[in-house]
């Protein structure tokens, strides 16, 4: 394993909507776990930092799924398209805020984030209609034991030496985009949840206790 | 009889023809019969001599442990071994289970001896079957008897056995002892002919210094227990031949956006279909359903489970299996519990239990777009109705495989909703904890059980095999399908005119009986979709009304709502019936509460609405049940009925919700 230690946080939001993909239609569902690429890409926009790795699990029981319906504008036509239902989460109904834990690698370079006051950030979709705010909370560095289990969040494949997952015994493979550029980039083969490893604690789920 | 027949096939499921015959009818009838079996018949009663044609010495497949045996010509002893260790395979309870001696004798004094069939989900089965003057024996008289050994000597091919004598083994049980007379002998024979020509064509036979061996992956032998092992708990019993169970959960990874996406449940179906009926993989599947195979193969290194699954991967579905590979008397389709138990002890016997997926290779990136469907592979652009998608050649396939459900995007009638009907059978571990607790229940609670010991007792729930109970189970559930199917359409209004018609109540899919989609015009329509599958429910699974493996979902919104949401409820169903009208109520009940708020509910008016509103609020607001309970109590005089309701374990928020997806669907005109 490369590196077992990891920077923990807690993220609090109102409304956070990490969507899967738009698939074909007028709906985009959202997604209960927030992958490597989207803390990637916001690490990096709020701390100017290139490369973090880092995985978020929302904490089960502080949020519930809602719709928020919008219409687009197509600003070279100057018309309004067709209407998109975009999912959504915000906090569960006894709950204040949707929370999760945020998991980073640690080496030198995010050494920095390690600090006692909280810091905001955003994350997801729909920024500019006030969805993704959040505040990120240092709780402290952690050791994880090394398990078997089912993955819990999405991470890209060629991250899990790096995450200290010694062994992917049942993929789950689906496409996370990752930027090659300011312009480009490619979608790059990805564990998703299920995907059966063994590797730090914290990444999973539920124990897997056949052969493997 | 006639002369020797050594091309003639040798065909498994005549091991247990004998068990159609009714031998006290014949005993009567002044013909001596001892047992099921007819090795030792003595033919001068009937006035014939002994078959010749192969089959005949599967009667003697009781008599046969070894190679060695002199009782049947070598030729035919490969045969007869084989079906030996199938039939033990494929029965419902470990034929090496032991049991107390009492209990043995007893059984072989017929002190359990019951006449039909007992489907542990359904006990009144039998008897209703037998007031429809269905009987289980098919040879009661001499000369339906000779008739049976006519067919042993002619009988070509196995599937004439199940043609002509389907009826009655569906009504006779495997083993007539409580409380082993759960699996019926068409389900055990199909297994026992399945696992017989697997076990047939992956071994053959050697001869070496005049003695027979059979041989597979190497491994030869020549008596059943070295090819099958002992019990699970006879640590160094070890069984040579090592086979896989596998229990295949075919997924796809498309999303629906469109209607035509539908064609992936016909894709799915149609190859399962394919699969299961072609020359060459049709016994390798013991039973399936629309979604899911269950398949007994050889090793990896005799079968690569990627070549014989092909055609489902080349299509782009992926396969989540469950894999128990283990000496054939390890082999259960209860595999976790297997597992379990074999780790808890010390053993150096081999049982593997393995979670894998397959699916067609992913290459470790794509450059955009990808696919906006499965998201698996590279999309081209495709262009319809002004509409640009990207779409990879897999997905678009589907997509061309014809306009399912054209009539529902044509349904546009201002403000008319439409229902999404799911019918599921839930996975097979659920399936499996409902057949063991059915099980253990009927162990525990049958009348003839009463004076078995508790150690018995226990040795016959440890000893249990539910693979056949599970494809009787399967079996009835696809009846009760083609049953709602059939009988949605003879729904009467009042008037007696039929409710639905081809044209308001689609099956989209061919052959695809688990989704439909039907007009709402009033709550009436919801509530006899509901009230007919709570009647074949209880007709086909009645023992299956609170705890069930099979959940009915119906999501009730305008025609345009999303496609993918409704998807995203009916293929997560929490209870038995599950209803929801988005952003307005949902409800998962059994079909008992169902009954109980349909028959206390329906008869209540608006002032009820107004009251449990309140109580919903009051419910938000504290947060607390006492509370809300409180306001019942205070208002038991006005409404009775809902303090009888939540007494019986009914949340307000349920009744609200039931009222209100069955009140709110708003009458419309037809």
């Amino acid at each position: 394993m490369k590196n077992n230690t990891f920077l923990h946080f807690e993220l609090k939001a109102q409304a956070l909507a990490i969507g899967e993909r738009i698939k074909g239609g007028t709906f985009r569902p959202c997604i209960e776990t927030i992958p490597t690429s989207t803390l990637k890409g916001s690490f990096r926009d709020h701390f100017d930092l290139e490369d973090v790795l880092a995985i978020g699990f929302l904490r089960e029981g502080t949020y519930q799924k809602d719709i928020f319906t919008f219409a687009p504008f197509d600003t070279f036509l100057g018309t309004a398209k067709l209407p998109i239902s975009l999912e959504y989460l915000k906090p569960a109904n006894d709950t204040k805020a949707v929370e999760a834990d945020i998991y980073v690698v640690k080496n030198e370079a995010v050494k920095l984030l390690a600090k006692d006051d909280p810091t905001e950030i955003s994350l997801g979709a729909l920024k500019s209609k006030g969805f993704g705010g959040c505040e990120l909370r240092y709780i402290g560095e952690i050791k994880p034991n090394l398990k078997i289990g089912y993955l819990k969040g999405r991470l890209l494949e060629d991250e899990c030496d790096a995450f200290g997952i010694s062994k992917v015994i049942k993929p789950c493979y689906g496409y996370l985009f990752y930027p090659t550029s300011k312009v480009s980039g490619v979608y790059k083969r990805t564990l998703f949840e299920r995907s059966i490893i063994e590797g730090p604690d914290i990444l999973i789920k539920e124990d897997y206790k056949y052969d493997s | 009889m006639s002369a020797n027949h050594p091309d003639k096939s040798f065909i498994a499921e005549l091991h247990d023809i004998g068990k159609l015959v009714d031998r006290d009818a014949l005993n009567r009838s002044g013909i001596q019969i001892r047992g099921h079996t007819f090795h030792d018949f003595d033919f001068s009663q009937i006035g014939i001599s002994q078959p010749s044609s192969p089959s005949w010495y599967a009667q003697l497949t009781d008599e046969v442990r070894s190679l060695s045996s002199t009782k049947v010509p070598k030729d035919n002893l490969p045969d007869v071994l084989l079906t030996r260790i199938a039939d033990e395979l494929a029965s419902a309870i470990s034929r090496t289970w032991g049991g107390s001696g009492d209990f043995q004798n007893r059984k072989k004094r017929g002190e359990f001896t019951a006449e039909g069939i007992y489907v542990l989900w359904n006990p009144h089965y039998y008897q209703r079957e037998k007031e429809k003057s269905k009987k289980w024996a098919a040879f009661s008289t001499p000369s339906e008897l000779k008739k049976m050994f006519e067919f042993i000597d002619s009988c070509e091919n196995y599937n004439e056995v199940f043609e002509r004598f389907g009826d009655n083994l569906r009504l006779t049980p495997e083993d007539k002892s409580v409380p082993f007379n759960i699996v019926s002998l068409y389900t055990h024979l199909k297994l026992t002919g399945k696992i017989y020509r697997i076990l047939k064509r992956h071994s053959r036979i050697v001869e070496k210094d005049g003695n027979l061996y059979l041989e597979y992956l190497g491994d030869q032998i020549q008596t059943i227990i070295e090819a099958t092992g002992g019990k699970i708990d006879e640590p160094t019993q070890r069984g040579r031949w090592i086979y896989r169970l596998v229990f295949c959960y075919i997924n796809f990874p498309q999303s629906l956006s469109r209607l035509q996406d539908l064609n992936i449940f016909r894709k799915r179906s149609d190859l399962i279909k394919a699969f299961s009926e072609d020359e060459n993989t049709k016994d390798y599947v013991l039973f399936f359903t629309d979604d899911f195979m269950c398949l007994f193969i050889p090793k990896e290194d005799e079968v690569y489970i990627h070549e014989l699954l092909e055609p489902f991967l080349k299509a782009g579905f992926i396969i989540d299996y469950r894999e128990m590979e283990a000496e054939l008397n390890l082999l259960t389709s209860s595999m976790e519990r297997a597992y379990e138990k074999f780790h808890r002890g010390s053993s150096n016997r081999y049982l593997k239990l393995y979670e894998k997926r397959l699916e067609m290779d992913l290459p470790p990136q794509i450059s955009p777009p990808l696919c906006d469907s499965c998201q698996r592979r590279q999309g081209k652009e495709r262009i319809k109705d002004q509409i640009r998608e990207y779409l990879c050649d897999i997905c678009y396939g589907i997509r061309q495989m014809g306009e399912p459900a054209r009539e529902y995007a044509e349904w546009e009638e201002k403000g008319l909703r439409a229902a999404w009907m799911k019918i599921t059978l839930l996975d097979q571990e659920q399936l499996l904890r409902t057949i063991y607790r059915l099980y253990e229940e009927y162990v525990d609670t049958c009348p003839a059980m009463r004076n078995v010991s508790t150690n018995d007792k226990k040795a016959l729930k440890e000893s249990f095999r539910p693979l056949a109970v599970q494809m009787d189970f399967v079996n009835d559930y696809k009846l009760l399908l083609k049953a709602l199917k059939s009988k949605i359409y003879e729904i009467k209004d009042n008037e007696e005119k039929p409710i639905f018609t081809e044209e308001t109540f689609l099956y989209p899919i061919e052959n695809y009986n688990e989704f439909g989609l039907f007009k709402v015009y009033s709550d009436k329509d919801i509530l006899s979709v509901l009230d007919l599958f709570c009647n074949l429910l209880e007709e086909y699974f009645p023992q299956c009304l609170t705890d069930s493996p099979i959940k009915f979902s119906l999501s009730i919104a305008n025609v345009k709502y999303p496609y993918q949401e409704h998807w995203r409820f009916l293929a997560k169903p929490e209870n038995i019936i599950n209803i929801q009208s988005p952003r307005s109520a949902k409800i998962s009940i059994n079909v008992n509460q169902y009954r109980l708020l349909r028959d206390k509910i329906r008869r209540e008016d608006r002032k009820l609405s107004h009251f449990l509103h309140r109580l919903a609020d009051i419910e938000a607001e504290t947060k607390s049940n006492m509370t809300v309970m409180l306001e019942i109590l205070n208002n038991r005089k006005k409404f009775p009925v809902l303090l009888e309701l939540t007494q019986k374990g009914l949340s307000v928020r349920q009744i609200l919700d039931f009222y209100k997806l069955t009140r709110e669907a708003e009458t419309y005109e037809k």
